[in-house]
């Protein structure tokens, strides 16, 4: 009664595996022509498409540059990431005339149907493409669904669409994103940020009321060395009810090189476990504290630590 | 005589542009990849500016200015253009020799000017 | 016995498309993250990434790791002196090193640090030189234990990647671990490694402080929810031309076995014997995911095509 129900099984599971793998090779297959064809002849016509924008864009007219073979299968997507490319790397672009040519050939709409066609990481690419390509506050709406997608690459993405074309709204858009901002995800809008897309300064960033854009905030302040904040960061390590966002604060203070002399700082350092405590001895060092300011805030116990480390850099006269 | 550019970059896409860039300024743009690449073309010719779209070629050992230039001299100009915001990275390459340093994402008019004018400074 | 295999078959069946896929997802993050400009610039801030050679003294492949365009990183080479002074003066000329104070670490037991070096160029300064006796008598993986041991004791990043003379990081492995690491709050992870090409681990350094300093199975040490998997390269074989050679021949024997997995399965199908049918059909789908993930993996190979790998 049993072999002839596992025999009927393995019939079914050779027919099924045969399947797979003639499936998985015909794949393969396919995934070699298509990396021969992205080499040779994409790698070709993006050079043309690029041309063709550039030359577009540095005679300042709005005569709509010709795109060869555009319409034929792939060059959609080749001209999005040309555009994107270019927008990704530069600032202060003519984007009327990129805003013409997308409109033009219908590439913001294409790009839409190209993210809902595709899953997973190549959809978060897709919306970081869209992300580059100007548009208006209707395309904000029109990935609003993928806000609450479980990738969170596909998340973070829509909300970069979101803000490149709507960024009058960005705050907005930052405090409502559902889950906490990774550190890379703050780097990212940094990106956006020296685009010149998005119309943030840290002021009203580091006082809202919102982690997210707080910790934005901070992020503008360390990446752009601003000293003027030193009073706010201050506050940030004192406010025991965020104790990340006050350890953020006490490196971006070490990273702008202030005086960690501070009442604060010292409550936080003698909060902290011996392993963060260690770590931020080894960032002190690196950013050339002396040993005074060391043996004001750390115990007497670990003073030899942060002695080996600040001797290591110099010169040894022996 | 007329003057001559060099790109030196690895990134096929980011050359592009760059070289796009710097159409009709009078200047002949010829492009490379990587240090070996732009030992090369300085050896073959000489160059008014070189311009490298990556900060990593000066952060190891070698010493790529002092490669391209004669000694003594501030010729050929050399301009780096790269995503590195850190002011350690920065102050390496102008103690290297490196005469501007600018950031990506970069203003292309920006930097046409910047060219422009640095060629006119030597012509 | 029948029911056995066949079940055997379907799980050597399913662990292949899972691995496939991961591999395909693993090579669309990674064509994401290539574009994502924000992580090597900004992030730079945050994390640090602290690069352990043991056996490699080659300036190219220093030069090749120094010239990560990633801020927060430190390369730090030991080298006996004593025994190979010749490599050790190319080293401390071409980099312009000096000798800096060094009194020894509380955190490794490591006692035998004969000088300790690091260049007065600025563009330099994420190198690290580090002067160890080698003894004669350990083995050669004993060997890079001790040298990595050395080399954390004066590591100044929270993040430590061991290398070895054999295998070599590939361009974009740094900033990948970065974008990995970037993604989940500071101190949430302890290990990230990867499955594919050479095996290489990036360890949390409060790990192996704990442990007592490197040793066998590190990882295991780490709790799976601290410890990040990647389905990618990381690492190459130092050795290029031996690489390409292993690659070609790889790729020949897939092929080879594709093709063959195939006419055994069509001939057992004739002779009416399924279930060799369905070992063979087993094999082909085996085969046939590894030539389509390597055809995947490919797209990160051509990028560093006739480089030096760091």
């Amino acid at each position: 009664m049993v072999n002839p129900m596992i025999d009927t099984l393995y019939k079914i599971y050779a027919v099924l595996a045969l399947a797979t793998a003639c499936a998985l090779s015909a794949g393969a297959l396919f995934a070699a022509l298509r990396e021969r064809r992205r080499r040779g002849h994409d790698a070709m016509l993006r050079a043309k498409y690029l041309h063709a924008l550039m030359l577009a864009l540095s005679g300042g007219e709005r005569r709509m540059p010709y795109f060869p073979l555009f319409g034929h299968p792939g060059t959609r997507l080749l001209l999005c990431e040309t555009i994107a490319g270019l927008v990704s790397i530069t600032y202060g672009l003519d984007t009327a005339l990129l805003r013409h040519a997308i409109d033009r050939y219908g590439l913001d709409r294409w790009m839409l149907r190209h993210v809902r066609r595709c899953r997973g990481y190549r959809r978060a690419r897709a919306l970081a493409l869209l992300a580059c390509l100007p548009s208006d506050e209707t395309m904000a709406a029109a990935v609003a669904p993928y806000l609450r997608s479980r990738n969170r690459y596909v998340r973070f993405y829509a909300l970069t669409v979101q803000l490149a074309a709507d960024p009058a709204h960005a705050l907005r858009y930052i405090e409502s994103y559902d889950g906490p901002l990774s550190v890379s995800e703050v780097a990212e809008l940094m990106a956006l940020l020296r685009r010149g897309i998005l119309p943030l300064a840290y002021g009203p960033l580091l006082e809202a009321r919102s982690l997210k854009l707080r910790r934005v905030g901070l992020a503008i302040v360390r990446q752009f060395g601003i000293e003027e904040a030193e009073g706010r960061l201050l506050q940030f390590v004192a406010d025991t009810s965020e104790p990340e966002l006050g350890r953020e604060a006490l490196y971006a203070l070490c990273s702008l090189r202030c005086s960690l002399l501070r009442r604060e700082v010292a409550v936080f350092i003698a909060g902290m476990d011996l392993r963060e405590r260690r770590a931020l001895l080894r960032c002190m060092a690196l950013e050339g504290y002396a040993l005074n300011t060391m043996r004001r805030l750390f115990e007497d116990e670990e003073r030899p630590y942060y002695e080996t480390l600040v001797q290591s850099y110099k010169r040894s006269l022996a | 005589m007329h003057r001559r550019i060099l790109i030196v970059a690895g990134e096929a896409f980011v050359r592009d542009v760059v070289r796009l860039s710097l159409v009709g300024l009078g200047a002949e743009v010829r492009c490379t990849s990587g240090c070996e690449g732009m030992r090369a073309s300085c050896r073959r010719a000489t160059f008014d500016l070189i311009i490298v779209l990556q900060a990593a070629m000066f952060l190891c050992g070698g010493n790529p200015v002092r490669e391209v230039r004669p000694a003594g001299l501030r010729h050929p100009a050399i301009y780096v253009l790269s995503w590195q915001q850190a002011e350690q990275t920065v102050l390496s390459l102008l103690e290297a020799g490196v005469d501007q340093y600018m950031t990506f994402p970069v203003n292309l008019q920006r930097l046409r000017r910047k060219v422009a004018d640095e060629l006119d400074r030597r012509w | 016995m029948k029911a056995l295999l066949l079940l055997l078959l379907c799980t050597v069946g399913a662990a292949a498309c899972f691995v496939l896929r991961s591999v395909l997802r693993g090579r669309n993050k990674r064509r994401l993250l290539r574009d994502a400009h924000g992580i090597g610039s900004s992030l730079s801030e945050e994390i640090g990434i602290s690069v352990l050679c043991s056996g490699i003294d080659a300036p190219e492949r220093i030069d090749a790791l120094l010239g990560s365009e990633y801020t927060r990183f430190e390369t730090i080479v030991v080298l006996d002196a004593g025994g190979f002074p010749d490599e050790f003066a190319r080293l401390t000329a071409r980099y312009r090193m000096i000798r800096v104070e060094w009194h020894g670490s509380q955190e490794f037991p490591t006692s035998d640090i004969r000088t300790l070096w690091r260049s007065r160029r600025r563009n330099c300064r994420r190198l690290v030189l580090v002067d160890r006796p080698q003894r004669a008598d350990g083995s050669a993986s004993e060997g890079s234990v001790t040298d990595w041991n050395a080399a954390a004791s004066v590591a100044a990043y929270d993040y430590l990647l061991p290398l070895d003379g054999r295998t070599a990081l590939l361009p974009d492995a740094v900033m990948r671990i970065v974008a990995e690491l970037g993604e989940h709050p500071a101190g949430a992870v302890d290990a990230v490694r990867s499955r594919i090409g050479m095996p290489v681990a990036l360890i949390a350094r409060d790990v192996v402080v704990e442990a007592g300093g490197f040793g066998k199975r590190m990882l295991r040490q780490v709790p799976r929810r601290r410890r990040l998997v990647l389905w990618e390269p990381l690492a190459g074989r130092a050795d290029r031309a031996e690489a390409a050679k292993r690659a070609r021949v790889a790729k020949n024997m897939l092929r080879t076995a594709v093709i063959a997995a195939f006419l055994a399965t069509g001939g057992a199908v004739a002779a009416g014997y399924w279930t060799g049918a369905a070992v063979t059909a087993a094999a082909a789908v085996v085969a046939g995911a590894a030539a389509y993930g390597r055809q995947a993996l490919a797209f990160d190979e051509s990028a560093f095509d006739g480089k030096t790998l760091p």
